[in-house]
């Protein structure tokens, strides 16, 4: 096994743009995730509905991914009944606001560092 | 063999960190200004503007040249101080009114007041005893019909309040068709008075002025 010749794999240098330089929380860099934080960051409480048509998502994509937020305390479900319809409205919890600020501040650090390369 | 990996496209090009960051921030941008609701309408403003609407009680409908022209200044003078206080509330607040719900909330209210100014003109353009007869019979009924839509219009971009007392200028508007002159000028005043007032300090109370 030891005198196997070694294969020799060229190097290609991976290039630092498929990912960001800076850490995200990976948990609001998802899509989808992402849209249901900057809904709910524009609004007081946004139901399931509203919501679900607003990112075009189906019930079940919905439902993961707002508990995913759910449980880490980035949004805030209250559910009630509207006569005898059961209904879930979703709100942004100070965490979750806090989330998306450093998001956003991420996001226009990458762009300022581009542009201090330029 | 089966192939258990996408394959690799290596002739498309990576896309460079900055190019993904803005398009993050061009999709947080657009979601928000979806799903926003226009929160700057002016509590105050509009308690003024029903303050201004009682005042057009006092005028007198069976004078239709008199009564029109009051009803229309006094409509100027609440869109003014509305206009006014909504651009101030937009400034305070940093709500845009040229993008977004503000835009869209602007762009609600226009159609059904514009509807209005025209149908009032061409109502003033009618050869008496029509002018006077649509005046006295038509007027204050068609526009508490149009503001209400212009209202629930424009609240579907707000806060649930204003489509609901759209809704009820609408049914002022039906009752104003089927009572006698006098009876209009009281829905009037009870409309763009009272209900102003209502949403006007339903505002401040809820929202803040």
């Amino acid at each position: 096994m030891a005198d196997k010749p070694r294969i020799q794999r060229t190097q290609t240098p991976r290039k630092a743009v498929s990912a960001f330089p800076v850490a995200l929380d990976k948990l609001i860099h998802e899509r989808v995730r992402l849209g249901i934080v900057s809904a709910l960051a524009a609004t007081d409480a946004l139901a399931f509905n509203d919501l679900k048509a607003l990112l075009s998502l189906t019930d079940g994509n919905l439902s993961v991914h707002a508990r995913k937020l759910e449980d880490a305390g980035y949004v805030a479900c209250h559910k009630s009944f509207d006569g005898r319809t059961p209904k879930t409205e979703y709100s942004l919890t100070e965490a979750g606001r806090a989330a998306l600020e450093t998001y956003l501040g991420q996001m226009e650090q990458i762009i300022g560092l581009a542009r201090g390369h330029e | 063999m089966p192939v258990d990996r996408p394959p690799l496209h290596r002739d498309v090009p990576a896309v460079a960190p900055e190019q993904r960051a803005a398009q993050h921030l061009a999709f947080i941008r657009e979601t928000m200004a979806q799903s926003a609701t226009f929160t700057a309408v002016p509590g105050w403003g509009v308690v003024a503007m029903g303050v201004i609407g009682l005042l057009g009680m006092g005028y007198d409908l069976t004078t239709p040249h008199f009564s029109t022209l009051a009803w229309l200044l006094t409509a100027v003078t609440a869109a003014s101080v509305g206009g006014v206080a909504l651009y101030r509330k937009a400034m305070q607040l940093g709500v845009p009114l040229a993008s977004g719900a503000g835009r869209k909330y602007v762009l609600g209210l226009l159609p059904a007041l514009l509807a209005g100014a025209c149908l009032t003109w061409a109502v003033g353009r009618l050869p008496e005893p029509a002018y006077a007869t649509a005046t006295v019979n038509l007027l204050p009924g068609l526009w508490l019909l149009l503001y209400g839509v212009a209202m629930v219009t424009a609240g579907m971009f707000s806060v649930p309040v204003i489509p609901a007392v759209g809704t009820g200028f609408m049914a002022l508007a039906v009752v104003a068709f089927l009572v006698p002159p006098f009876g209009q000028v009281l829905l009037l005043g009870v409309g763009f008075g009272g209900l102003h007032l209502f949403l006007g300090f339903y505002i401040v109370r809820r929202y803040g002025g």
